[in-house]
């Protein structure tokens, strides 16, 4: 059994939740941002998973069996712009209104406590993992 | 090696083998509990072995001679996280079932090789 590409999938799955849970944060810091250095309000940020075959020295059958996840990147939800009535506000434009960010703090927060649930998840994999290597060493003593 | 140590040993190495690879797929089915479009495998054997068992004429060495190869099969679900989290759990304590088996087995062997001098 190859338990370094155990231990990896496992690895994989909680970076991969990590950097959600990062991006999560930082739109939900961002929520008030009306101005960033590219211009415009802040835009939400999404993360993207995919699964890809993990290479390694598997049995054939195993080779297309095994995936670990692969953040496919970080897009940006162009569409995530509110305008508020704010005239009072020095970047209000000649109506009055203001470029916020869309972020709903509730879709934000879940999303975290998905992506929390799901780190911990690859977390008691790995641990299981190691757990199963540490009686593989031990047995025969 | 079956001279001293009879099947025993050769057997649940492939016990172990079996749940070394299912482990590997529970681990893979968790990592991507959140991948889109990923759906969750397992390897099929159990299902295989009943059947086999429920053969006439089946004993346990027709089946030692006729082994069964555990496949990794795609399901059509998605990955159901308290599943995989069970299926893991259960899975472990499946090894170290095995792994006790086989230090009890060498134990007895050696505690008869110290007898034996």
């Amino acid at each position: 059994m190859d338990f370094s590409g155990t231990l990896q999938i496992s690895a994989s799955g909680f970076e991969a939740q990590r950097r959600k849970i990062d991006v999560i944060v930082e739109n939900l810091a961002n929520m008030e941002t009306n101005k960033t250095p590219g211009g415009g309000p802040y835009l939400r940020k999404v993360v993207l998973f995919s699964s890809e075959p993990l290479r390694g020295d598997f049995d054939s059958f195993f080779e297309e069996a095994l995936h670990q996840v692969k953040v496919d990147g970080i897009r940006r939800d162009n569409n995530a712009v509110k305008e508020s009535y704010k005239p009072g506000h020095p970047d209000a434009d000649e109506r009055g209104f203001v470029r916020f960010p869309d972020i709903n703090a509730i879709t934000e927060m879940a999303d975290m406590i998905m992506a929390h649930r799901a780190y911990e998840a690859s977390v008691t994999a790995f641990d299981a993992t190691k757990n199963m290597v540490m009686k593989t060493l031990e047995m025969g003593k | 090696m079956e001279m001293l140590f009879g099947k025993t040993i050769s057997l649940l190495s492939q016990v172990l083998d079996y749940h070394a690879r299912r482990h590997e797929t529970i681990v893979s089915n968790i990592a991507n509990v959140d991948t889109p479009g990923y759906r969750a495998k397992d390897v099929v054997f159990e299902k295989e072995l009943a059947l086999r068992m429920g053969e006439r004429g089946a004993t346990a060495d027709s089946l030692y001679e006729n082994r069964i190869v555990a496949r990794v099969m795609e399901t059509k679900d998605p990955v159901n996280i308290d599943r995989e989290m069970s299926r893991l759990a259960e899975n472990t304590i499946k090894y170290n079932l095995g792994i006790e088996l086989i230090s009890r087995k060498l134990k007895t062997l050696r505690e008869l090789a110290r007898e034996v001098r």
